[in-house]
């Protein structure tokens, strides 16, 4: 591994982490933004330290279970009714149809 | 000044596959029901709920890779993309970002020349379909929208293509190739205007002669060859006066307005291209043994050129006849049906018959091959009854209009009309009449106004009820009408 690599540490901006809180829909407040920061770059810098073991040759690693080609089975149903999940949406008109805030200008 | 630029087009093609069911649960894949109804759990998101393969999507995924001559990763996993829209209750799609089932194939296509090209496909992919919002006014005035959940978590595949397409028509020819092939495969039902496959395209243009591209510009959202051949001209056309003007372009990504005409920058709702991808960890990755890759190439359904072929070589159909008898596999296999049915010798007459009244039928009705009420088999029944001469090809339209209107059974019919008048006696008995009752015509018609023919041959037929035979009638009425 290059020397330099190992020692540059991560950096992140506030606005980074606004963006990142704003695509996770997360709402924080300013005054918990530099905790937020120490926290992430903790989680960035651990993650930047595995990324320092070799790994060439191995292949990459998609799923932690030793498990392939789970297949949906024939005849298989759902046990929960329509009507009773409709009941989890806040609003739901005559037609059946769920209303949610409006996504057009 | 337009013929400056190269065009350079590449193709995002996303289409519905035909499953039986949904691609992660057991929710029926059909949403012509009333609103939620096929929905369960697991296509709501529901948490705890997981998802499951459906190994149908699968098998119509391989079919595609292979009829596109792609490399199979014979290990491939899912991806989540998230993003927060109300049409995706989880909050990510699952896609395939990371190790696609198939990646660098080619489709071959027409160009303007008549010659062919390979275009080049970078990946094919499987993923789910969204939800589908509305937006009535009554709604919106209130601030809100509505969300049908049951074609979320249809299955899904995305065929991308590379920017090896140099002109509208080359896209044109694209489109109805890929369609075709979609099609033939039974993969997907092709329906267009139920937006079972739709495209977007990212567009180019450089100098002739120039080897790197230019900025390119993404129309997202079409729905029709015509929409995206359209919406590539006016994008064509904005790019040559930017360009023209000295202003660079910018890479961005537009909206096509089918009423105006025009591409606009979509509004950048925020930096949302940020998907955050990670492999999916509900769902373990697919291995694809040799042995299944062999089972799916064994089962393949021929494509249109294989059955185009057939129909030519075997059949001795024209390759118009071919074209045209192959527009869907739905027609293509009705009449390899009734090609069948009718045996070698009359294929060329069932041909034409297919071409002519049952096309002729279905283009005037508006109706699909699969609502035509006669089968392939009686179809084959009554063409060879006329070249049999049993009954005339006019009688045989006849039965065959009525029972089609609904007036009978094609055999009740074709039993009631009784078989063709070939006896000369009773022709010429009939056109004798016809001679007589109009006095005038015959007279114009010896003065030199010979394509009265037709009348005259239109009366016999209307007295022989459309048992004789119109090319008998004129012979034997220019016979007549001679002496």
């Amino acid at each position: 591994m290059p020397e330099t690599r190992s020692s540059e540490r991560i950096e992140i901006s506030l606005q980074q982490l606004r963006d990142i809180a704003f695509l996770s829909r997360l709402e924080v407040p300013d005054e918990s933004l530099e905790e937020l920061r120490s926290d992430f770059l903790a989680l960035l810098n651990h993650f930047k330290q595995i990324d320092e073991l070799p790994t060439d040759g191995v292949e990459p690693m998609a799923h932690p279970l030793e498990l392939s080609n789970v297949f949906l089975q024939e005849g298989v149903r759902c046990p929960a009714e329509p009507d009773e999940l409709l009941q989890n949406a806040l609003e739901v008109d005559s037609e059946r149809r769920v209303i949610v805030p409006r996504v057009v200008e | 000044m337009s013929s400056e630029y190269e065009i350079v087009v590449g193709l995002e093609i996303h289409t519905e596959l035909c499953t039986r069911r949904k691609a992660f649960c057991g929710c029926p894949n059909n949403f012509k029901v009333p609103p939620n109804t096929n929905i369960c759990p697991t296509c709501l998101g529901v948490p705890g709920a997981l998802p499951v393969l459906n190994p149908e999507m699968l098998e119509f995924a391989l079919r595609v890779c292979l009829a596109l001559h792609t490399k199979i990763n014979q290990r491939c996993h899912f991806d989540r993309k998230h993003y927060f829209y109300p049409d995706l209750p989880k909050g990510y799609q699952i896609s395939q970002k990371y190790r696609q089932i198939g990646v660098e194939g080619f489709i071959p296509i027409e160009t303007e020349d008549g010659g062919e090209k390979r275009v080049r496909i970078s990946d094919v992919h499987m993923e789910e379909d969204t939800g589908t919002l509305a937006h009535t006014e009554a709604y919106v005035r209130k601030g809100t929208s509505t969300v049908n959940y049951n074609r979320c978590g249809v299955p899904l595949l995305e065929i991308v293509s590379h920017p090896d397409m140099r002109s509208i028509a080359e896209v044109s020819s694209y489109m109805h190739r890929m369609r075709d092939l979609l099609d033939f495969l039974a993969v997907s039902d092709c329906r267009m205007e139920e937006g079972s496959i739709r495209y977007e395209a990212s567009v180019s243009l450089r100098p002739f002669g120039q080897e790197e591209y230019g900025t390119r510009v993404e129309i997202k959202n079409l729905g029709s060859f015509r929409s995206v051949e359209q919406a590539l001209e006016a994008e064509i056309r904005r790019q040559k006066r930017i360009l023209a003007s000295g202003t660079p372009l910018r890479q961005e990504t537009v909206l096509f307005d089918e009423n105006l005409k025009e591409t606009r920058p979509m509004r950048s709702k925020e930096s949302s291209s940020d998907y955050r991808y990670f492999p999916e960890p509900d769902l373990p990755p697919i291995v694809i043994s040799d042995e299944r890759l062999n089972e799916v190439k064994q089962t393949m359904p021929p494509l249109r050129d294989t059955v185009m072929k057939l129909m030519i070589e075997e059949h001795g159909l024209t390759p118009y006849a071919a074209d045209v008898l192959t527009a869907s596999r739905a027609l293509a296999d009705y009449s390899r049906d009734a090609v069948r049915a009718g045996g070698k010798e009359m294929a060329v007459p069932v041909a034409n018959w297919l071409q002519n009244t049952v096309l002729g039928y279905l283009n005037e009705t508006g109706l699909e091959i699969a609502a035509f009420p006669v089968s392939a088999q009686e179809l084959a029944d009554l063409v060879r009854k006329v070249e049999e001469k049993k009954i005339t090809a006019a009688a045989a339209k006849t039965c065959l209009r009525e029972s089609l209107s609904g007036k009978g059974s094609l055999r009740d019919l074709l039993a009631r009309q009784g078989e063709a008048v070939s006896d000369d006696a009773q022709l010429v008995q009939w056109i004798r009449d016809v001679i007589t009752e109009n006095p005038d015509k015959v007279e114009s018609y010896r003065s030199g106004r010979t394509n009265l023919i037709q009348f005259f041959v239109g009366q016999v037929m209307r007295l022989s009820k459309g048992r004789a035979q119109a090319q008998k009638v004129k012979e034997l009425l220019e016979e007549e009408l001679g002496g």
